[in-house]
């Protein structure tokens, strides 16, 4: 055997062996920065999953409260001071909560090309809640915002400022709103029933809105659920 | 003559190649641990370069907010001053105060988040480098407090700003506000500009408009105070975890 046979003989399984050795530790170009990637995306779902919670309870007490538009609609077309029940009605439409998604590792896999280090299925499925809520995005900048906006500008029409602000200028956040429901006064400022009329149509249709919203986030909820339970088993994490 | 032999060249045995074999080897992996070893360095350095980097954009951040926080508690006040003068006094008695009132509600104070160095973690795909979970957990939550700040309520607010404008377009003198203007502020009209419109149903929704720009600046305050928290906290462990000074 001469020698350059047993320099080749030596050096290429050597150069296998040290290919062997970066691809079992995983280098940063591998698997090691994909496991990396799902793991902070595992803390991220978790985060939003909290958040995603606050949300719903927030549209569902808004959605009980609403639902008893009518009862009350009936009530003030036939005595136009008795508004009492209206405050609860301005106290759930007067505003809403959007819900931002926690991107960290989103940003991170569409812009530095992190998806490709991903399995396809992982990839896959972390692509289906992307689009999901950006579905909802979508839904709550134009439809819902619309709805909104009409039921406040109708509401600056009907109600007197001096019965309705006092009481409902405190700060509300999505953890802790103190708004409070009880007027002080009729609270109609016009005896424009059209108006009125007009002001509980808007609010139908910012409570079916709001359905939709609430059924949104509980479809993006319950992804996040899927997908936390899948890295759970199969990344094995905590 | 002289004649040169050829030495004579012993048979090398198996466990020869082997041990050459094994040394080629070592010195291939010690070369695999080295540059592991300087990927870690490497890594290390640049995580601790973001760090410093974080703690400024913070900094900024909390000075920011500070500064935004003291202007729209002022703009609070100013509403307050405005509403009592339309609902409670006689508003033909207070047009240079009115017009100087309202003149300065539509402005909105925004936040800029200073986000160089998270924008360059996300867009490069190096959160990963930030090992510390509980700074890399603190910065995710204060990137979320922020978004919700400068995405949904400065979008909000800018809605009901311009539902705002249509009641101002209506009731108020353009001639007055234009004479009001001294740079980028705005001075006080002498005598008593009267409005456009005393009519009861316009003031009544004026005030309406005005109330629900109150409550989103104030919502806006509370929680730009969340976000002043969320970031003194985070840069006072960021500090802490990193050694900081």
């Amino acid at each position: 055997m001469d020698a350059l046979s047993l320099g080749i003989y030596n050096v290429v399984p050597c150069c296998v062996l040290w290919f062997l050795c970066r691809e079992c530790s995983g280098t940063p170009g591998g698997k090691r920065k994909a496991h990396q990637y799902i793991q902070s995306l595992y803390e991220d779902l978790k985060a939003d999953t909290t958040r995603i919670n606050q949300l719903i309870t927030y549209d569902e007490e808004k959605i009980n409260a609403l639902n008893n538009m009518y009862t009350c609609y009936n009530n003030v077309i036939r005595d136009m001071k008795a508004t009492a029940c209206m405050g609860v009605l301005i106290r759930h439409s007067r505003s809403n909560r959007g819900f931002v998604l926690t991107d960290r590792t989103l940003q991170q896999l569409a812009n530095a090309g992190g998806y490709r280090l991903l399995a396809k299925e992982d990839a896959d499925s972390i692509i289906v809640y992307e689009n999901m809520y950006k579905g909802y995005l979508d839904f709550q900048t134009t439809v819902f915002q619309g709805a909104q906006d009409n039921v406040r500008n109708t509401l600056n029409q009907i109600a007197d400022f001096k019965v309705m602000a006092p009481h409902q200028l405190t700060t509300a956040t999505m953890a802790n709103d103190t708004t409070s429901s009880i007027l002080s006064g009729p609270l109609l400022f016009t005896e424009d029933k059209v108006l009125l009329n007009r002001w509980f149509n808007e609010l139908a249709i910012y409570l079916r809105t709001t359905n939709g919203q609430r059924n949104s986030i509980l479809q993006l909820k319950n992804k996040a659920i899927n997908l936390i339970q899948y890295y759970k088993n199969k990344h094995h994490f905590d | 003559m002289e004649v040169h032999h050829h030495a004579h060249t012993e048979e090398k045995k198996w466990t020869h190649y082997l041990f050459e074999f094994l040394m080629l080897f070592l010195a291939v992996f010690a070369g695999f641990l080295a540059e592991n070893q300087r990927e870690h360095f490497v890594e290390n350095k640049r995580e601790r370069a973001y760090i410093r980097s974080i703690a400024e954009d913070l900094r900024q951040d909390i000075n920011q907010l500070d500064s935004i926080i003291r202007t729209r508690k002022r703009l609070d006040k100013i509403m307050d001053s405005l509403l009592y003068l339309m609902n409670y006094e006689d508003p033909k008695q207070h047009g240079n105060e009115i017009y100087f009132y309202t003149r300065q509600i539509p402005r909105t104070f925004r936040f800029n988040t200073n986000d160089r160095t998270i924008s360059q973690l996300k867009n490069a795909g190096n959160w990963r480098l930030i090992h510390n979970q509980k700074v890399s957990e603190g910065l995710a939550n204060y990137d979320i407090v922020g978004h919700s700040l400068t995405q949904y309520i400065e979008q909000r607010e800018e809605s009901l700003v311009l539902i705002l404008y249509q009641s101002i377009d209506k009731m108020f003198d353009n001639r007055v506000f234009e004479k009001m203007i001294d740079g980028l502020n705005f001075i006080k009209p002498t005598g008593n500009p009267k409005l456009m419109s005393y009519d009861k149903y316009d003031i009544n929704e004026f005030c309406n408009r005005i109330h629900f720009r109150k409550n989103s600046n104030l919502y806006f305050i509370v929680v730009a105070e969340k976000l002043f928290n969320e970031a003194n906290k985070t840069l006072a462990m960021i500090k802490d975890e990193y050694h900081l000074k």
